[in-house]
């Protein structure tokens, strides 16, 4: 399986990343550190589930030095959603305890996470939002209710009964979450907070329930345990306050003996949601300006965050002194064993986190417990998680038909349970439809997907792959095959009624095949990433491109992840961009093209000239080989989008899971 | 021929730089110190003067006791003579209290012809060749890279420009400012037979208290912080709007921090000395 151990190419030692740190008196092994998030994994009855058990572990497992769990509510009132864990009830224990058990047993320390979740609710309609003041709570327009001095007297009580059960069930640490969440940063905030009690005003009243937090939980806590504190360093909100603001608290606290180290964090819920749970548009490593500020104030340990995925930039920052301890969590969800991988000079194995918010992200806001697109096992760690791959019982001889990533994941999979295996490609690259996404700015590291599976697939000397060979039924037979994989793929093509020398598809457009001048008008039927991915594409590249952008949907992108077109409205709209939506489009002439509006029930014209149309439409799964292979084969499946076209986690899911079953 | 003495000096080796916020000053202590970097050019470039043309070569520093080290280390690369200016009176001295004590300190011995760094990696003013030429009332050149050719009477440098490349030839003695280059001391080579540091004291240069160290130093200092140029990650200006400020993260960050600027004021007593001495 791979067990080949590199030497790291690069003039690159991760000497710092992997030397030992202690917090207090707690010892972690390495540098690195699993941040606490949202699961969604606990039972609907606010209980920590088995699932988080194997979850935890998996990431101790791969090698991280420190696992934050969490984040864990203290009251119900203090809740998401019942999705999250509630601390306070004494039934959280016997889980808890097995989660410590596991993680220190890798060899990891375990500390938890604790908030109350404020103003800041996931459901709908918004149950009571606790809250410094009442205002009107930006991301659901929902007015807070204004805490008395009594419930803030319950919440401190209820972090400190959170905190015990934490210490009786074997933590190491408790992080309180002053962070893009909560009501902790609401009482910092000036949006929030309008008080004029001992609560509000002065940064010692704004802090003063923080303080009050954080001593109740000392209490609580065993002597050897450490208390930390994660604070939004800046909520970039025009109202909002910014980094002066949170280096001055976090120096107040530290001054106050009450923390032990500090994990910094970035947005809110609101407006700036694209800096707390970053996507691929935002640069790798933005953030640590953030930690490198706070470390030049502070003595205690500070923890760095923001879209850091890979163990140079991280010894990069430590070797900066811009941080003590680096923070991860997207990228140990997408390959736990990122720690171990590095530890042992097997950089190019690691498989990158590429921040699409579509597996984790896209799961989470539905409640469901978190995936990760690249990576099938995440919640499944106990049947796909590390050291679950088995060699096949019977070796088989499989050939796989379309390089793309179900066809590659497939070979891969099969590859390391044994197989021999023989994949066909068509073109000169591997990778299909990602070659195409990749060319789209807020989706370029999809290549990374691609590049992933092609590294572990040079690794496997029982993969062959016959590079531009276009494989028919005879050429798959020829070779006397025990299971043939179809993945050849799907297309998208320009519906017929449409056909016009100056309509293309948005594939033309990002092949680069379409002469699609300045003058764009882009149709986008399905609402999805490549719309407003192809709009991006000629707004970047077309210098000066005027774009009119037409979709049914309600707006360009609506069934894109919110964050995703946040990023892309913000970009876009900085552009020549214009976009029409509720729009069905009717008709093309040789002069014009007539858009019908889905309610007003009227046409809109374009005549005053445009050059070029692009459809972003429909799409046909390639199946005629899975077709006339049928009846043919002892074993034929097909994965991907050959079976339907969607979206790339399905296509590797799909995948390892058949070639687990060959 | 005319023999070529270094001025060198002793920086705090990081680059975390700490400031002292009541004095204005770097805090020095526990900091390891390493020569210049501009320094370690100039003083390359004056042994290879030795070898190709058979000058003497001296070093010379102002600084603590425990820069002799330093000058030890110069003396085993092949310098021939050592001077350690140290002087309890002279702790303040500003750039031009500093020129005028190593001008007296080079006028006591019998070099003539100055190479020093361009600037200090730990102060960077750029005034310490500049003010020691007009003191001598010699040519000089700055940003020189290389010395391309030398006799009894001439010398010829090479200037590098932000775009451009010049070939100065002046008139000896001269004084000579190195730009930083990319290049390591082979420290293999260690000259056999070192010779001795020889320290020199206020008295030995024949200048009075009144002239150097604080009381001799015109330049107040009125507020110093840290060049966001030098810090080793790119900052968002804090000053801009939200909106603003979520663009400048995604464009990657800026470089320009309106909340921090460098203060490098002159007073006017400053100034006019200044003037004086150019005049």
């Amino acid at each position: 399986m791979n067990p080949e151990v590199r030497s790291v190419p690069l003039d690159v030692r991760f000497d710092k990343l992997f030397s030992p740190f202690a917090i207090k008196d707690v010892l972690l092994r390495n540098r690195i550190v699993f941040l606490p998030h949202y699961t969604a994994m606990a039972h609907r009855t606010s209980l920590p589930s088995e699932t988080e058990v194997h979850y935890y572990a998996e990431r101790a497992k791969g090698g991280a030095g420190l696992i934050i769990a969490g984040n864990y509510a203290v009251s119900e009132s203090g809740q998401m959603h019942a999705t999250f864990v509630n601390a306070s009830d004494p039934r959280v224990i016997p889980v808890f305890t097995k989660t410590t058990r596991r993680v220190h047993g890798h060899g990891a320390r375990i500390f938890g996470q604790l908030t109350h979740a404020g103003p800041t609710k996931m459901e709908k309609p918004q149950p009571d939002l606790w809250a410094p003041s009442q205002v009107i709570e930006g991301s659901s327009g929902t007015h807070t209710m204004e805490v008395t001095p009594e419930e803030i007297r319950q919440i401190v009580s209820s972090f400190r009964i959170s905190a015990s059960h934490l210490r009786k069930s074997g933590f190491d640490g408790i992080e309180i979450k002053v962070g893009h969440d909560g009501i902790l940063r609401a009482f910092l905030s000036p949006h929030y907070n309008k008080r004029t009690d001992s609560y509000g005003g002065s940064l010692e009243n704004n802090a003063r329930i923080l303080v009050e937090v954080l001593t109740a939980v000392r209490a609580a806590l065993a002597p050897r345990m450490v208390l930390g504190m994660r604070i939004c360093m800046d909520e970039f909100e025009e109202d909002g306050y910014g980094l002066e603001y949170a280096v001055r608290v976090t120096k107040y606290i530290e001054e106050l003996g009450l923390i032990d180290y500090v994990s910094v964090d970035a947005g809110t819920t609101w407006l700036s949601y694209i800096l707390q749970i970053p996507p691929m548009g935002v640069p790798l490593g933005f953030a640590e300006y953030m930690s490198a500020e706070l470390k030049r104030e502070v003595k205690i340990p500070v923890i760095a965050f923001g879209r850091i995925n890979d163990p140079v930039q991280a010894e990069q920052i430590l070797q900066n002194d811009n941080a003590d301890l680096i923070g991860m969590a997207r990228q140990l969800i997408c390959d736990p064993e990122m720690p171990a991988k590095s530890m042992r000079g097997d950089v190019d194995g690691i498989r990158k986190c590429i921040a699409c918010e579509d597996g984790c992200c896209g799961q989470g806001v539905q409640f469901q417990p978190i995936r990760c697109i690249q990576n099938p096992a995440v919640g499944k760690e106990k049947d796909l998680g590390i050291g679950t791959l088995v060699p096949a019982r019977e070796k088989k001889r499989i050939v796989i038909v379309g390089g793309g990533v179900a066809g590659m994941k497939a070979a891969e999979i099969a590859g390391k349970r044994g197989h021999s295996v023989l994949l066909f490609e068509k073109e000169n690259t591997l990778g299909g439809q990602i070659n195409l996404v990749k060319k789209v700015p807020f989706r370029n590291e999809f290549s990374e997907v691609t590049r992933f599976l092609e590294f572990q697939l040079k690794g496997l000397p029982n993969v062959m792959i016959r590079m531009n060979e276009e494989a028919t039924a005879q050429t798959v037979l020829k070779e006397a095959p025990d299971a043939v994989i179809v993945a050849t793929g799907s297309t998208r093509f320009v519906p017929a009624e449409f056909a016009h020398p100056r309509v293309f598809s948005s594939w033309e457009v990002l092949k680069g095949a379409a002469e699609i001048g300045r003058n764009v008008v882009i149709f986008d039927m399905l609402a999805k990433d490549e719309g407003i991915g192809v709009a991006e594409y000629v707004a970047e590249y077309y210098e000066g491109a005027r774009i009119r952008f037409f979709t049914p949907a309600s707006s360009p992108g609506a069934d894109v992840h919110f964050l995703n077109q946040d990023i892309l409205l913000r970009k876009l709209h900085a552009k020549n961009f214009c976009a029409y939506p509720l729009y069905e489009l009717r008709r093309v002439t040789d002069t014009s093209i007539v858009f019908f509006h889905r309610y007003a029930r009227s046409e809109l014209v374009i005549e005053d000239g445009y050059d070029s149309l692009v459809i972003v439409g429909a799409m046909r799964s390639n199946d005629e080989l899975y077709r006339q292979l049928t009846g043919k084969v002892a074993e034929l499946h097909r994965v991907g989008d050959a079976r339907a076209p969607r979206v790339v986690e399905l296509a590797i899911r799909g995948a390892e899971e058949l070639a687990r079953s060959l | 021929m005319s023999d070529i003495i270094v001025c060198v000096k002793q920086v705090p080796n990081t680059t975390n730089i700490k400031l002292d916020p009541v004095h204005h000053t770097l805090v020095r202590e526990g900091v390891p110190a390493v020569m210049n970097p501009f320094d370690e050019v100039a003083l390359h470039a004056a042994l290879e003067c030795k070898s190709r043309f058979g000058v003497r070569v001296g070093v010379l520093t102002m600084g603590p006791p425990q820069a002799e080290e330093m000058l030890l280390t110069c003396l085993g690369r092949g310098a021939d003579d050592a001077f350690l200016l140290t002087d309890r009176r002279l702790a303040g001295s500003d750039t031009l209290a500093t020129a005028r004590a190593l001008h007296a300190a080079i006028r006591s011995t019998s070099y003539r012809t100055v190479f020093c760094g361009q600037e200090t990696a730990d102060s960077s003013t750029g005034h310490l060749g500049p003010s020691l030429a007009e003191m001598f009332h010699v040519p000089q050149a700055t940003s020189v890279t290389k010395i391309l050719a030398m006799n009894d009477s001439r010398i010829q440098v090479q200037v590098e420009l932000e775009r451009t490349m010049q070939a100065l030839e002046m008139q000896l003695p001269v004084v000579v400012s190195f730009a930083k280059e990319n290049w390591k001391w082979d420290e293999g080579v260690r000259s056999p037979k070192a010779g001795r540091v020889q320290r020199m004291s206020l008295e030995d240069i024949g200048l009075t208290e009144d002239m150097v160290g604080l009381e001799g130093s015109p330049t107040t200092v009125v507020d110093i912080d840290i060049d966001m140029d030098s810090l080793n990650y790119l900052v968002v200006d804090s000053g801009l709007p939200a909106y603003e400020r979520i663009g400048s993260v995604l464009r990657g960050g800026i470089q320009e921090n309106k909340n921090r600027v460098i203060h490098n004021s002159l007073t006017e007593d400053a100034l006019e000395s200044l003037l004086t001495l150019l005049r």
